[in-house]
């Protein structure tokens, strides 16, 4: 334990590659749902995986949605800092009390890309239950209020 | 319907009327009380006005028929049906008859955007005539595309009246000077509950200050923000403190607005944030505790 608090359990790879100083964030207690969109990425930047593994406990959590707009020019795979992400969730999801559902939205991957099988293992680990769900197309809902 | 459809049925042949309490009709409607419709059900079945081929009813006349059921429609109904047509049908449908009228003016009146000074001119000369008429049923404003204002104080004037707005749109338009200064003085804005913004480059602070003078604000929307070339990019936190929002958005701040409402002591119950915002690990602290939903999102450069 360093005075930073759990550095220890933050991803090797989350600290070599983030750019920001890294800010530990409280315990969030109240948050049931989290949501992460990315546009025309296939796996989240070093800014939102910073975000994210500087949450150290979410013990009310139990929906997460990831929806993942890709284009040709993105690798598809739910590898890379995916990993941290999933390693993050598996600590999120092992200290919550309830059962945390993780759906997970694809959206234009090519149709040969697997990722319902071998992806997030550390939180399958835990007890996490996974969705996984292709589109081919699609928007992201945005709720700007309509005049 | 009832009434109508039982009219209609009598009209062939059908049962004997219920007993009637003078004036009320048979679902508790009371009934009008001009000699075209002092008769009961049954004298009015005993004539009806029938077209014939020599000397056809203009089809845009009512009937006496159908004059009487329309006059005992309840209002719920008529707004039922007046909810459910285009918007473009609104303004001649206010015309038909008085109890039409102000549910069509209400939604007519709804939702306005201005996009010329123009528009804002002919609604100060023509609709805007203080508290309560039609200006009463606006619920929604939008400022778009108005760059620059020849005359920063039209939209203040346009507000002023506006006793029930709920949601102001400022898009694409620089904010005068003088909005924030007249919304932080109380001069309209107490019932806007939300409040989106995507404005042209404009100062920190009286955006900041604005937010937060409104004093029943729910939903907070930030397009895009950036300030006007050469502006300071750092505030003095405000001291003012409000309740939690219910929702918070902001999208691409590129110039510390998020810090701002931060340093201000914001909090919001459910906060989306694009992840390229300075403030977004100051937005989720202060809001630590009252956090119910997080949405992330960013694009691959992010």
């Amino acid at each position: 334990m360093t005075m930073m608090g759990h550095t220890e359990d933050l991803p090797r790879r989350h600290q070599r590659e983030v750019i920001d100083p890294l800010v530990h964030l409280p315990s969030l207690p109240a948050l049931t749902t989290l949501s992460i969109n990315l546009l025309y990425a296939g796996q989240p930047s070093p800014r939102l995986t910073n975000i994210l593994c500087g949450i150290p406990r979410t013990p009310a959590l139990t929906s997460i949605a990831i929806q993942c707009r890709a284009r040709s020019s993105v690798k598809y795979h739910l590898q890379g800092r995916w990993v941290d992400i999933d390693r993050w969730l598996a600590r999120v999801a092992g200290h919550g009390g309830s059962q945390v559902v993780l759906s997970v939205m694809v959206i234009g991957w090519p149709k040969g890309v697997s990722v319902s099988e071998k992806s997030m293992h550390e939180f399958r680990k835990v007890g996490g239950k996974i969705k996984m769900e292709r589109k081919n197309i699609g928007w992201y809902h945005w709720s700007y209020p309509q005049l | 319907m009832v009434w109508i459809l039982r009219g209609r049925y009598e009209q062939v042949g059908g049962q004997q009327p219920a007993p009637q309490i003078d004036g009320i009709d048979q679902i508790g409607i009371p009934r009008r009380s001009s000699p075209a419709t002092s008769a009961g059900p049954r004298e009015r079945s005993a004539n009806p006005p029938r077209p014939t081929r020599s000397s056809p009813e203009p089809p845009t006349i009512l009937n006496r028929y159908d004059q009487l059921a329309m006059d005992s429609l309840p209002q719920e109904l008529i707004d039922k049906i007046i909810d459910d047509l285009p918007r473009s049908s609104l303004l001649s449908c206010s015309l038909v008859a008085k109890r039409w009228r102000r549910r069509s003016q209400q939604r007519a009146f709804e939702k306005f955007v201005f996009s010329f000074k123009d528009d804002m001119d002919r609604w100060c000369t023509n609709i805007s005539q203080g508290p309560g008429g039609l200006s009463s049923y606006v619920r929604h404003i939008a400022f778009a595309e108005i760059d620059p204002w020849n005359d920063p104080a039209a939209p203040g004037r346009v507000l002023k009246n506006l006793g029930s707005l709920k949601t102001l749109w400022i898009c694409g338009s620089a904010i005068p000077d003088e909005l924030p200064a007249q919304i932080s003085r109380g001069e309209f804005g107490k019932e806007i509950t939300t409040l989106y913004i995507d404005p042209l480059p404009c100062a920190l602070a009286p955006i900041v200050s604005m937010i937060l003078s409104l004093p029943n604000l729910k939903r907070l929307h930030v397009g895009a923000y950036g300030t006007k070339p050469g502006e300071p990019l750092s505030t003095q936190p405000i001291s003012l403190q409000k309740g939690p929002l219910d929702f918070l958005e902001i999208d691409r701040d590129t110039c510390g607005l998020g810090e701002a409402l931060a340093k201000s002591r914001l909090t919001s119950r459910h906060l989306s944030l694009g992840v390229n915002a300075p403030g977004v690990k100051q937005l989720i602290m202060r809001s630590s505790e009252t956090v119910v939903g997080l949405n992330l999102y960013g694009v691959w450069f992010w």
